[in-house]
């Protein structure tokens, strides 16, 4: 009832109202994190996992790896992804699939095979889910639970 | 021919004038809801007559609300987020304590001299209240499940389409009798989203979670 009424009187105020240009509202570009290129067969595999999709978009695809070098530099390594086109979609590892806790990895997601270097504040033994995340709409992509292998 | 024209210009003023006063009035109403918590509210409206009767009005003005709870459970806000069941996690604030002053808008048909019914919304306003404690009850997130979490009331305060409302909003439903010429009693139910904003992205990287509340409520109006 109430939100007929809420409909309602903003119909009234619209019906009253000056029309007014609608200004959309655009993602500021940010700098595009840079991405790294690694000698796998050099280094060690700590964790692994596959991706599966969200429910909004159910055919995302591809496997997520971490490889740790002789220097303990940790990287994320993002192999054959396939996801939908969105904007401002993130890459992100935190400690489940609601996105606690988490750390941006990335500001850009690319279909294929691409390598980002984690940073030093993410706890390997919490932060295991890497996520495909919309920020602009609060939307997962997509998630891969990282075991080890 | 001048005298004429004179007599009809005055007669016009007069008339318009007269109409004016009749149609338009300036309330002030003092209301209380209660059930889920205790929400007292003070505004000042002015209304305009809107047809030849004026017996349909639309009016606007200023109106102060407070509410008081205890245990209100505050259930993930954006809209982006409330599209999926899935998102939707709950703070439990064990009080809830907010004060905001907004500018509503009124829509209110009189059926004659005594009896109106009405329904008026905040639009736009601010909150002002404290910090806030509470449970956080996440079922995906086994970090944060159960774990305690701080919010402050959500400011500015604004009136949107679906769930993109922003902040605290007082709407009414209501009748009113005027058991005088210028005192009315009115009585109907009071619907308000409270919302705090957590001090750290939780879950789904969310810090807005709203109550929403349906109270009874009883009012007393004075027309000036």
């Amino acid at each position: 009832m109430f939100t007929t009424m809420k409909y309602l009187t903003i119909l009234f105020i619209a019906t009253f109202a000056l029309a007014s240009c609608n200004k959309v509202e655009e993602i500021a570009p940010e700098d595009v994190t840079p991405e790294v290129t690694i000698d796998t067969a050099t280094q060690t595999l700590l964790l692994s996992g596959d991706f599966s999709g969200s429910s909004a978009h159910p055919s995302t695809t591809g496997k997520a790896k971490i490889f740790i070098d002789a220097n303990n530099n940790r990287t994320l390594v993002i192999e054959n992804l396939k996801v939908d086109n969105g904007p401002d979609l993130r890459i992100y590892l935190a400690e489940d699939t609601a996105i606690t806790n988490f750390v941006e990895i990335s500001n850009t997601v690319k279909n294929g095979t691409n390598s980002f270097a984690i940073p030093s504040t993410v706890n390997l033994e919490k932060q295991k889910v890497v996520s495909i995340w919309c920020k602009a709409f609060s939307v997962s992509f997509g998630n891969s639970s990282l075991v080890k292998p | 021919m001048k005298k004429i024209t004179a007599y009809t210009l005055a007669l016009l003023l007069v008339s318009i004038f007269s109409f004016a006063q009749d149609k338009n009035t300036t309330i002030i109403d003092a209301s209380a809801a209660f059930g889920s918590g205790f929400s007292p509210s003070l505004g000042i409206t002015k209304k305009w007559g809107i047809g030849s009767k004026g017996r349909f009005k639309i009016g606007t003005g200023v109106r102060l609300t407070n509410f008081s709870g205890s245990n209100i459970d505050f259930i993930t806000a954006p809209a982006d987020l409330t599209i999926d069941e899935a998102n939707l996690d709950t703070l439990r604030l064990g009080s809830a304590a907010v004060t905001y002053v907004a500018i509503p808008i009124h829509l209110e048909y009189s059926f004659n001299e005594k009896f109106d019914i009405g329904f008026n919304i905040d639009v736009v306003g601010l909150t002002f209240g404290g910090e806030q404690s509470g449970t956080f009850a996440a079922s995906q997130s086994a970090s944060l499940n159960n774990s305690t979490q701080v919010g402050s009331p959500t400011s500015p305060n604004i009136l949107l389409v679906g769930d993109n409302d922003r902040g605290s909003l007082n709407s009414e439903l209501y009748a009113r009798y005027w058991a005088t010429e210028k005192l009315g009693i009115r009585a109907g139910l009071s619907f308000q989203f409270i919302e705090y904003t957590t001090n750290r992205p939780l879950t789904f990287d969310n810090d807005r979670f709203r109550a929403k509340l349906m109270q009874p409520m009883i009012g007393i109006s004075y027309k000036f």
